[in-house]
């Protein structure tokens, strides 16, 4: 006699696993990590390997104290820690990362719930946080977070500046420089079904738009593929838990996110902050959008179990 | 024509039982039909205790106005009248009976001339039920007026992942499923017959039409295509989809004059009129990885799915598995081998699991991909997430019952949450709620 399993339908799955998404985000994340690190040298490493390493601590700590499972399979932690390390600049002083990594898991994330539950970006926001706590004790990370806008100048070597920002040969975060890199990520985010190939489409179109209202079209190219726009809106604009459901209210986020970025960027002083800044002022209208942005449901009403038995 | 576009999905699986002749499946012993299908009310037995039966004998019939007459599978002896648990849990009246081995068969009276009253009487007498609504064939046409009906629609196909009763059917049987859609027509106000096939099974839509064409004068039929796509077979999303007509609880079929036959009822039809047969026998698709002869079989009613097991044959017996009347996205799984199957059965899956199947959860990630799913454009998550903190009054807000429980929020969840089951738990709740009001 066999043994049944009896169980609610239904009783067979698609196989989309998060561990399987946060698994394939974090193998996009090695591959501008790996880039960073020929490039920037050592330095570059020891953040990443910090960020990453206090991420998981603070989490594990926080698990110890409430007494929770430490779920390992869940690669959450670590694809935080790797956005925030990408995201800043190789300069950056170690007690920073630190910090950083324990507002994004402490309070961004955890404060709020834990994972599903935080209503921003945890990594993003903590990009934020290091910005504003930075810019008044680090000499060199001041200095580089706000030359935003000098940026295109710096990129090195060569006088053909948008060639040298495609294959990364300029100065900005650890992760963000090598937009083909960037640009392969999210052929192959898209490829597994992890983000969704609108957001940040829309996000650098509008982008584009706004920004030829202040200059040309060659500068505002290198606008686009300096800073760390793209890097943002492939890996954070793209959160499932910080983006909107319907296709109507992503639509409207990533427009909003483009337009804002470009003006910020080209009216505001935020400099290399600003991706973060407006990610973080965006997030905010998504659960409104979640409320009103919806379909409305189809009513078949008094009708149970209408689909055989 | 389209007022929505739905969402579903294509099921990723071939479907298996495709394209597998029909087979009837051997006699056994002793039947155990159940006088109480999952939509009907139960049935009265009408022969006691150690009558002797042939097959086509009336044995049960109404107890009120609605009800269905069911009729002996087999040439035998009645051994016990009983209550037992039927397919959806319930206890419910059982009649045993044992096969003589003699198969004396008796048939319905002739018919006669054929009108459409005539034809109302035949169904209820047949005891004819429709597979798609599971109510009996006759109460949509007789208490109503059957001459409101100005479309009739006929399914030849499904889009279940493990059902292929209807275009076994019509593949093996065009000729009866033919005359029986005509039966019907004649019935309503119909003026055609709208043949529904899946966008899979272009190449059996050809044969009908060929068919038709060669055999049949003034045969007014068309043939309409709806995408291969779960759940697209459920009436309400069919009539939106091929019609054009929004069905709510403002409007009904009737109202909409839609009807909605399925290529088995036009069979069990055509028997009844033209060989005056009862309806004793159920089509059903068995299926699933643990089965060795998969197929479409005629299975007398009153069979239980250990004789169909018995017959199909299990590949690993000592595997753990989950035998699940219904397909494996809504079905219902039994937990006894010795339950009868009911005329409503499309079909059986008897999967094996594999040994790390787990249903852990994890928390919500939000990514919407069960709004975006849903066939009826509810948001899953948030119901959930509703039901979850006891905010009843949103979960009717978002409309839970609306759910048509066709399981698809659950099956594409990376976080593996319980959609369904909270949602149908969530419809409970408020079903309790109205009646005590």
């Amino acid at each position: 006699m066999e043994n049944f399993i009896v169980s609610h339908s239904p009783f067979v799955h698609s196989g989309n696993d998060i561990n399987k998404m946060f698994l394939y985000i974090s193998i996009a994340l090695t591959i501008p990590a790996i880039y960073g690190v020929m490039f920037f040298g050592l330095q570059a490493f020891f953040i990443i390997l910090l960020s990453v390493a206090s991420c998981a601590v603070f989490e594990l700590v926080y698990n110890l104290i409430t007494k929770k499972k430490f779920v390992i399979e869940d690669f959450s932690f670590f694809v935080t820690g790797m956005i925030l390390a990408l995201t800043m600049p190789y300069k950056a002083p170690l007690w920073i990362v630190v910090l950083s990594a324990f507002f994004a898991i402490i309070v961004v994330k955890i404060a709020f719930g834990g994972l599903g539950r935080n209503k921003f970006n945890p990594a993003g926001t903590a990009r934020c946080f290091a910005g504003v706590v930075a810019s008044g004790f680090a000499g060199e990370f001041y200095t580089i977070i706000h030359s935003g806008e000098q940026l295109s100048s710096i990129a090195l070597g060569g006088s053909n500046e948008i060639v040298n920002l495609l294959i990364g040969q300029s100065i900005g975060g650890i992760g963000t420089t090598c937009i083909i890199i960037i640009l392969l990520c999210y052929v192959f985010l898209v490829y597994t079904g992890v983000i969704d190939f609108k957001i940040p489409i829309i996000a650098v179109l509008s982008y584009l738009i706004t920004s030829l209202i202040f200059t040309d079209i060659d500068h505002t190219l290198i606008n686009v593929c300096s800073g760390s726009f793209l890097f943002v809106s492939v890996f954070m604009l793209t959160d499932p838990n910080t983006s909107p459901d319907s296709v109507f209210g992503k639509f409207i986020y990533s427009i909003m996110f483009g337009v804002l970025s470009a003006l910020v960027w080209n009216l505001g002083v935020l400099g290399e902050n600003t991706s973060f800044a407006v990610l973080l002022f965006v997030n905010l209208f998504v659960p409104m959008m979640d409320t009103y942005l919806v379909w409305k449901p189809v009513s078949l009403g008094g009708l149970r179990n209408a689909h055989k038995n | 024509m389209k007022l929505v576009s739905f969402r579903g999905i294509y099921p990723k699986k071939k479907k298996d039982t495709a394209g597998i002749e029909l087979a009837q499946m051997r006699p056994i012993e002793f039947y155990n039909v159940s006088l109480k299908l999952p939509t009907v009310p139960e049935s009265e037995p009408c022969v006691k205790v150690g009558d002797e039966v042939k097959q086509g004998t009336l044995i049960a019939k109404p107890a009120g106005k609605v009800g269905l007459n069911l009729f002996s599978p087999v040439s035998g002896k009645v051994l016990n009248i009983f209550e037992k648990m039927n397919s959806t849990g319930e206890q419910s009246k059982h009649i045993l009976i044992m096969n003589d081995n003699k198969n004396e068969v008796q048939d319905l009276p002739d018919i006669g001339s054929i009108s459409d009253v005539v034809l109302i009487e035949r169904l209820k007498d047949a005891g004819i039920i429709d597979t798609i609504s599971g109510m009996p064939s006759y109460l949509k046409y007789s208490y109503i007026g059957a001459r409101s009906y100005k479309t009739l629609l006929v399914l030849l196909d499904s889009t279940d992942p493990n059902n292929t009763v209807n275009q076994t059917i019509t593949e093996c049987k065009m000729e009866e499923v033919v005359n029986g859609a005509r039966y019907f027509m004649n019935i309503t106000s119909a003026t055609t017959i709208t043949f529904v096939f899946t966008e899979a099974n272009y190449k059996l839509a050809t044969k009908l039409k060929k068919h038709i064409e060669e055999n049949k004068k003034n045969y007014d039929f068309r043939v309409k295509f709806i995408p291969n796509k779960y759940p697209f077979d459920n009436p309400y999303i069919l009539a939106n989809l091929v019609c054009g007509k929004k069905i709510n609880e403002k409007t009904s079929f009737l109202d909409a004059g839609i009807t909605i036959e399925s290529a088995e009822s036009c069979y069990n039809f055509c028997r009844a009129v033209e060989f005056n047969k009862p309806l004793i026998a159920k089509i059903i698709s068995v299926d699933g990885n643990n089965v060795s002869r998969k197929g479409n079989y005629i299975v007398q009613n009153g069979v239980s799915y250990d004789n169909i097991l018995n017959f199909v044959g299990i590949e690993n017996p000592n595997d753990n598995s989950a035998l699940i009347d219904g397909n494996e996205l809504s079905g219902i799984a039994q937990f006894n081998r010795d339950i009868s199957i009911s005329l409503l059965t499309d079909s059986i899956v008897f999967n094996k699991y594999p040994a790390y199947y787990d249903q852990k959860e994890y928390p919500c990630i939000s990514c919407g991909k069960c709004a975006k799913v849903c066939p009826v454009f509810l948001n899953p998550k948030r119901i959930e997430a509703a039901y979850l903190d006891e905010e009843f009054d949103s979960v009717e807000k978002l409309k839970a019952n609306s759910c048509i429980e066709c399981g698809l929020c659950s099956y594409v969840c990376p976080a593996k949450r319980f959609l369904t089951q909270r949602i149908s738990a969530a419809k409970e709740y408020l079903k309790i709620k109205k009646g005590g009001k």
